[in-house]
């Protein structure tokens, strides 16, 4: 296999990835209005309250994606890998401590439930974890 | 990936700082680029290309 095409099939992997990883997360976040057991603030409208969280994900997305001008022409090219590169470290470590913090085989028995708090701590902490070492480390070959 | 980008800017007496504005990046950008810790894209390769005023191969050798 030559060093073009395992290129284009890591690149198709990542297209694969993202894409199913999007699919799962609108679809997680649809359901999870559904579920009956967590204590709701307001009364249950479970459609109304999927309709909005999956809006809110896609307008707030594409709000982001415009206004963060994450391109060749805006940003630094050296700044945006590391941040990048930390951005894939701290998406893969919050979704496995998060399972792993969730299971009741694993740590919810000893340690409960995260709170979003914590998982939105845990997403920022990993970040930047991810982008001091490779910011020290290097992005190079 | 190694370059010969810190022997060129030496010649012209050039600090990190002062390349880095030449070339629109940051000085950490030029730094990690001279010591190995970053390979630039095609287009900030050209631009150095461009302001050296050498071609391409003539500045990064990818046979390290």
């Amino acid at each position: 296999m030559t060093v073009a095409t395992k290129r284009d099939r890591q690149m198709l992997k990542a297209d694969i990835s993202f894409g199913l990883m999007g699919a799962f997360g609108i679809f997680g976040l649809a359901l999870d209005s559904f579920d009956a057991t967590r204590e709701a603030i307001a009364p249950p409208q479970p459609w109304l309250t999927a309709a909005v969280v999956v809006a809110l994900a896609v307008l707030i997305g594409f709000i982001v994606t415009k206004v963060a001008s994450i391109d060749r022409q805006h940003s630094e090219e050296y700044t945006f890998q590391i941040m990048a590169n930390g951005a894939v470290v701290s998406v893969v470590t919050t979704l496995f401590v998060t399972l792993a913090w969730t299971s009741d085989f694993l740590l919810s028995r000893w340690l409960g439930d995260p709170t979003s708090a914590q998982i939105i701590a845990l997403l920022m902490a990993s970040w930047s974890i991810g982008f001091f070492t490779y910011r020290i480390r290097g992005v190079g070959e | 990936m190694n370059n010969r980008l810190k022997v060129l800017r030496a010649e012209r007496d050039w600090s990190q700082a002062e390349l880095a504005g030449r070339l629109d990046v940051s000085r950490q950008a030029v730094n990690a680029i001279e010591t190995g810790k970053h390979d630039p894209s095609l287009p900030l390769a050209f631009r150095i290309s461009r302001l050296f005023n050498m071609p391409i191969e003539e500045i990064f050798d990818d046979k390290s």
